[in-house]
């Protein structure tokens, strides 16, 4: 009976060796928060995550999020957009990792998912 | 007991294939004055890609700065955007240049670095490397 059936090929497909989804605490106005994600490759992978930036159920690609820059009234004394979190990525050989830098927002609070993906 | 002799997989789900990869560095240097500075690497590949990843590794920062100098990333990291640190004479920690604009133009890839100076003086760079790799995917 033929029980295990592998394939071999020259083609380099892009193979999904890790995915998850983590959570990151928003840190306080003007800090960083970070969170590693172990993986035992040995090697620097190919990676992407996903954030849902405004915890509003939509997900930015490598969360990054077009804010409204064009609201010259905060120069004035108007309010700043209503987030303003950066989120960060990098990865070593051992592990990915995701940061979120709370930059203008004393008022952005609670946690965020991030979606992350590393290929073989 | 018959040979195969031909043997075909069929998908309904598109792959994405490796074409190539390339890795190398380059050298941020020279001065940066009051206003934007840029610096374009140009990188010629064996072929027209049909979509690309570019990773960076160089003096890797997440952009705190503290006690006079900026954070670095561990050692070894690898960005797809970031912060560089290039150490200049201005003495306030080093220039940081911001990695993130990638084009492709035919079987040329262009990796821009700006830096926004706030000061009107000129600086002189002190020559920092930076590592790329570039994957080269197609859908299979």
């Amino acid at each position: 009976m033929l029980k295990n059936f592998e394939l071999s090929t020259d083609a380099n497909y892009l193979k999904r060796y890790l995915n998850d989804t983590s959570t990151i605490i928003v840190p306080s106005f003007g800090n960083i928060a970070s969170v590693p994600i172990p993986h035992t490759l040995g090697y620097i992978p190919n990676f992407d995550i996903f954030v849902d930036v405004s915890d509003d159920g939509v997900y930015w690609s490598g969360g990054e999020k077009v804010e409204d820059t064009t609201d010259l009234s905060v120069l004035t004394g108007g309010s700043a957009p209503n987030e303003f979190l950066t989120f960060d990525y990098y990865a070593t050989s051992t592990n990915l990792y995701i940061s979120v830098i709370n930059n203008t927002d004393p008022s952005s609070s609670g946690t965020r998912s991030v979606d992350y993906v590393v290929y073989l | 007991m018959t040979n195969i002799s031909n043997f075909i997989l069929n998908s309904d789900t598109d792959s994405f294939k490796i074409n190539n990869e390339y890795s190398g560095t380059v050298a941020i240097s020279g001065t940066v004055e009051g206003g934007i500075n840029t610096r374009t690497f140009t990188i010629p590949l064996t072929t027209s890609p049909d979509l690309v990843d570019v990773y960076v590794n160089s003096t890797l920062t997440d952009g705190i700065f503290s006690g006079g100098s900026w954070n670095t990333l561990p050692s070894g990291s690898w960005v797809k955007k970031g912060m560089i640190i290039v150490p200049d004479d201005a003495g306030f920690g080093g220039t940081i240049f911001i990695f993130g604009s990638v084009v492709i133009s035919d079987d040329i890839v262009y990796i821009t670095l700006n830096s926004v100076q706030q000061y009107t003086g000129t600086y002189s760079l002190t020559s920092t490397n930076m590592s790329y790799k570039i994957i080269d995917y197609s859908i299979y």
